[in-house]
């Protein structure tokens, strides 16, 4: 394949994908600066293995697999730095999230999965926000299939009690 | 549990909604493109860097390697001048033992012809 068939296809998958890269990031760091520079990362790598991945649904897996794993490791490394990976937050102390959400709705759900664990986070936005079903999500991650179940019924059941107080407000609002 | 399944549905549905994907930031791709085509500058002028540090580490290689071979050479040559003297004073010693032999024995042999004034 030609480099400018390459740099075209980066291009695409670029332009097509960058929302969800930079969301998936935000959503697992609950931090604008370091979502964009791990997104930013993710398509720099993209471009170097985009000569092995031979179709678009290739490059989509790849880049929800990469994306999640350079989240954790930014994670990781913010808390050798001193910082902690998760520490529950209060959610009613929590900002307001920057940048601001496009809706009411989405600036509240984030408040609340900001407030679980980095891996209930994890599967939760690949449930979510990729739609997919927890097969794919213990293939993409590498983790069993129970581990990825127990997870999402986890932070189901934390984000609901929490649910229950914030967005049926929302709602009856 | 029919409710649970219901408050479950409820909340499923709100995070689906909740959860649509953000808009990344503004100029994201032109960074990212920015990125790529200064990688790839750095990329295309480093085989000429590395070419020129490759000729010089052989050189210095190769020197070494003289170096070592010279060194080599020397204390080669040294060690056989060593062996050669050594073999030399061996050889003089044994023809001085023979002699003071030979002259011992005359002494024994004649013992009166000392004594004569």
């Amino acid at each position: 394949m030609s480099s400018a068939t390459e740099q075209f296809r980066f291009t695409d998958a670029l332009h097509r994908h960058k929302a969800r890269v930079y969301s998936i990031a935000y959503r697992i760091l609950g931090e604008s600066g370091a979502a964009e520079e791990v997104a930013q990362d993710v398509f720099l790598e993209l471009h170097r293995s985009l000569p092995r991945l031979e179709s678009d649904q290739h490059v989509l897996a790849w880049l929800r697999r990469v994306t999640c794993h350079r989240a954790t490791d930014a994670l990781r490394r913010r808390a050798a730095r001193g910082g902690a990976i998760w520490n529950e937050p209060d959610e009613s102390a929590l900002p307001i999230s920057e940048p601001p959400a496009p809706s009411p709705l989405m600036n509240r759900v984030e408040r609340l999965l900001f407030t679980l664990p980095p891996a209930q986070r994890t599967v939760i936005v690949l449930r979510y926000q990729e739609d997919m079903e927890p097969e794919d999500i213990a293939i993409e991650l590498g983790m069993p299939l129970a581990t990825v179940r127990c997870h999402l019924q986890r932070g189901l059941h934390l984000l609901r009690g929490k649910a229950e107080r914030t967005l049926k407000e929302y709602i009856r609002d | 549990m029919t409710d649970r399944h219901h408050q479950l549905d409820d909340l499923e549905r709100e995070l689906r909604e909740g959860l649509a994907a953000r808009p990344a930031p503004e100029g994201f791709a032109e960074t990212v493109l920015a990125r790529v085509a200064s990688r790839e500058t750095r990329r295309q002028s480093r085989p000429a860097l590395f070419l020129h540090w490759r000729g010089a580490l052989a050189a210095v290689l190769i020197a070494a390697v003289l170096i070592t071979a010279a060194l080599w050479q020397r204390r080669r040559e040294q060690r056989i001048a060593g062996e050669r003297a050594r073999a030399q004073v061996i050889l003089a010693l044994r023809i001085t033992n023979s002699t003071l032999d030979a002259i011992l024995q005359q002494k024994l042999q004649h013992p009166t012809k000392e004594a004569q004034p």
